[in-house]
């Protein structure tokens, strides 16, 4: 940096002239600074879009107290917790699976409370203002379970039926105003429960039901380095617009979608190169893309943190103000990552 | 001693040849489909996770629970296959590798409910035994994934790959762990996992491109389909695509509806009238009924052929016989026509053979005009091609005495 300040201030230098002791600009000196300037603004104005995220929650792995259970046998998949969430209120939950438990957090990390669940096979979780939490089973009993904040199981509604026809293949529980919506293969969305918890007539949507459920969003990889994504009306079932994104590596997966009250999009990605010959990764990364309703983009940031042996269900989340949280692995222990944007 | 020595030379080096290279040792594992090892896999789904085990029932490509109870598994699995510190309870299950090896029936065919547990994630990623590494690019469904955490490592995974959605998650069956068991289910996997495939993975159909050949290449079940077999040309009417644009007499060759000429009816654009058809050797023309005459010259298929257009079935109104004289046999009656083709009209009436003029009454036939056979010719005549129609022009029978002059028959229907 401080290389291309000394040539940049040398071919600046050719600019300009000495008149009456003073260093004065030529015509093409002026344009030239002018350049720069506008683009050490625009270099600003990009960094400013994304900060540093802090670490909001850090524990180690282990069991009981503030640790996470994580485990790394042999001859099986490795596991931590599956997934988190935010409230609306901004508190972060995290399903400690493994340890049989949720813990709940207030939005700087402080640890509020831990509600004891019934085994260790959930997947996935939301929780509502009331403090209920539901919780996805989707291989063992193939249901959502619903806790008080105390773990008492409240109520259970099975998966399988229309718009699901197997319990594996759901990929996102998501509760909207509406009640509580399952993903089913990535293609479209399910209506379970009403917003009083009660089972409703199963609406399918194609696509990932939109926070306001007046739109969805369907997304899939389009060729090996971009992906597409389409606004849909949920009434018409029209699209409304489109758009596609593309990198400069190799996309292996989209890791999840999702809206902030404003009508933003979040979009998650995880870019990866491979070795020509071993096949084995050579880059990786996750990428973020954030949109206006319009899709048009406003923001984006990228993160080393991957996933790791360790397998989760959930990797980013969206409050509901448009915080970024990421559940990050490593060696240590587990940490959830706010990432700001302005 | 020095025979002992070099005895036993022998033998270690060909224990390690066998296990270093056992393809040349061993040879191929039986032959198997994709969809086989994709049926013993979903068979597994619902046991439990069982450590150093690999046993089921099936009924088909689906778990057999009434005859084999699914167990369940408490605690985190490691140490040794005799002693793991995880507990089982029940006699069916498998852990990921035993899973792995059952499915792909590596190192030979053994029943799921047969227990046998013949390799560790180390041998399906350290080393190449009855598999082969391909690219993650390649995957293709009933290979499998597989990590460790070195060679040989301490730590490690493997499963049987489905398919990618369009997210680029991973559909796979795995004995996932001790609480889960084996499951069918999408997740995300990581990028450190190496992709390997079975030896001897057959298929009854090696696809290919979709040639005219009479084969299904592409082995979708279908022969010669998407227009291989197809040269482009005009569209007309023969219920064929000829432009090859994958539809059938698309556009406005086929004005009327030939398909809804019956026996019975002459209405052939459906339309509840009696439609006016002429059929020669090249060619079919019709005027269309518009209640109250006929309407404009409408082509038909440019050649008539004999497994369609000479039936009686597609016969309209009138038909204007060709060189071969079509004739079908009937039994006479007393209506002007040769009836039974015997060459004499209405050879049971008395009727007066030197008339000049024969008048048809057609007002039985809803749609048509009383008309005379000369007359509706005449009138026809700039309608229908001369050029076409000429050879028979001077083989009507004007006289509807059943003969011929010059030689034309008309079939009245």
């Amino acid at each position: 940096m401080k290389l291309k300040l000394y040539r940049f201030c040398k071919i600046l230098g050719k600019f300009m002239y000495v008149k009456n002791n003073n260093y004065k600009f030529s015509i093409s000196g002026f344009f030239l600074l002018l350049l720069f300037a506008s683009y050490t603004m625009a270099s600003i104005n990009h960094e400013k879009n994304i900060k540093s995220p802090d670490v909001v929650i850090h524990l180690p792995w282990g069991s009981g107290g503030l640790y996470a259970g994580g485990v790394d046998p042999n001859e099986s998949a490795g596991q931590g917790p599956m997934s988190f969430t935010i409230n609306s209120y901004g508190e972060i939950f995290l399903l400690d699976q493994l340890n049989y438990r949720v813990l709940s957090f207030d939005g700087d990390g402080k640890f509020i409370h831990e509600t004891p669940i019934s085994n260790g096979i959930f997947e996935d979780i939301e929780v509502l203002d009331n403090g209920y939490i539901l919780l996805l089973d989707r291989t063992n009993r193939s249901e959502v379970v619903v806790f008080d904040s105390y773990g008492r199981e409240l109520n259970h509604w099975k998966l399988i039926g229309d718009g699901i026809e197997e319990g594996g293949l759901v990929t996102a529980m998501l509760w909207r105003s509406d009640g509580l919506w399952l993903e089913y293969d990535h293609e479209h969305s399910v209506h379970i429960v009403d917003s009083n918890l009660m089972p409703c007539r199963r609406e399918i949507v194609k696509g990932r039901i939109s926070l306001d459920t007046k739109k969805s969003i369907v997304a899939s990889l389009y060729g090996s380095n971009s992906a597409s994504i389409a606004v849909i009306d949920r009434n018409s079932k029209k699209t409304i617009i489109e758009e596609k994104v593309f990198f400069d590596h190799n996309l292996y997966r989209i890791i999840w979608l999702d809206w902030d009250v404003h009508g933003n999009v979040y979009w998650f990605f995880h870019l990866v190169d491979r070795d020509v010959e071993t096949d084995f990764p050579i880059f990786e990364e996750d990428r973020a893309f954030i949109f206006k309703t319009d899709l048009t983009k406003i923001g984006g940031f990228s993160s080393p943190f991957v996933i790791v042996p360790r397998e989760q269900f959930r990797e980013f989340r969206v409050s509901p103000d448009g915080d970024i949280f990421q559940m990050a692995f490593t060696d240590e222990g587990i940490k959830i990552l706010k990432w700001r944007w302005e | 001693m020095k025979n002992y020595n070099l005895k036993f030379v022998f033998f270690e080096v060909l224990i390690v040849v066998s296990i270093v290279f056992p393809k040349f040792s061993f040879g191929a594992p039986d032959p198997m489909t994709r969809d086989e090892i994709i049926c013993l896999a979903r068979s597994g789904v619902g046991y439990s996770y069982w450590w150093c085990h690999a046993k089921w029932c099936r009924s088909g490509c689906s778990p057999d629970f009434s005859s084999c109870r699914a167990g369940s598994c408490s605690g985190s699995c490691s140490g040794s296959c005799l002693a793991p510190t995880c507990t089982h309870y029940g006699s069916y299950g498998a852990d990921c590798s035993g899973f792995v090896a059952k499915v792909w029936q590596v190192p030979d065919p053994s029943p799921v409910s047969t227990n046998y547990h013949p390799y560790s994630t180390q041998d399906f990623y350290c080393y190449s035994i009855y598999w082969s590494t391909i690219p993650f690019s390649s995957l293709e469904k009933g290979d499998a994934m597989v990590r460790r955490d070195g060679c040989p490592g301490r730590r490690g995974h493997v499963l049987i790959y489905e398919s990618g959605d369009s997210w680029g998650s991973i559909r796979h069956y795995e004995a996932s762990g001790c609480s889960s068991g084996i499951v069918h289910h999408t997740h995300s996997l990581t990028t450190d996992f190496k992709c390997i495939r079975r030896d001897n993975i057959v298929s009854p159909c090696t696809p290919s491109l979709e040639v005219c050949d009479g084969e299904d290449n592409d082995c979708d079940g279908e022969i010669d389909e998407g227009g291989v077999c197809c040269t482009p040309s005009e569209e007309v009417c023969d219920g064929e695509d000829n432009d090859c644009d994958g539809e059938v007499d698309e556009g406005v060759v086929c004005l009327i509806g030939w398909n809804l000429v019956s026996s019975i009816s002459s209405d052939i654009n459906g339309d509840g009238m009696a439609d006016l058809c002429a059929r020669a050797a090249r060619g079919i023309v019709c005027h269309l009924s518009t209640g109250s005459g006929f309407g404009g010259v409408i082509n038909g298929p440019e050649i008539s052929n004999a497994s369609g257009w000479n039936q009686p079935i597609y016969f309209s109104t009138i038909q204007l016989v060709t060189g071969d004289n079509v004739c079908i046999p009937e039994d006479e009656v007393c209506d002007g026509i040769d009836n039974d083709c015997d060459g004499e009209v209405d050879e049971i009436c008395n009727r007066n053979e030197d008339e000049s003029e024969f008048v048809l009454e057609n007002s039985d036939i809803a749609g048509v005009e009383d008309f005379t056979l000369e007359t509706e010719y005449s009138e026809r005549e700039t309608d229908f091609d001369s050029k076409e129609y000429d050879s028979y022009e001077s083989r009507l029978e004007n006289n509807g005495g059943g003969v011929i002059e010059g030689g034309c028959g008309c079939v009245i229907r």
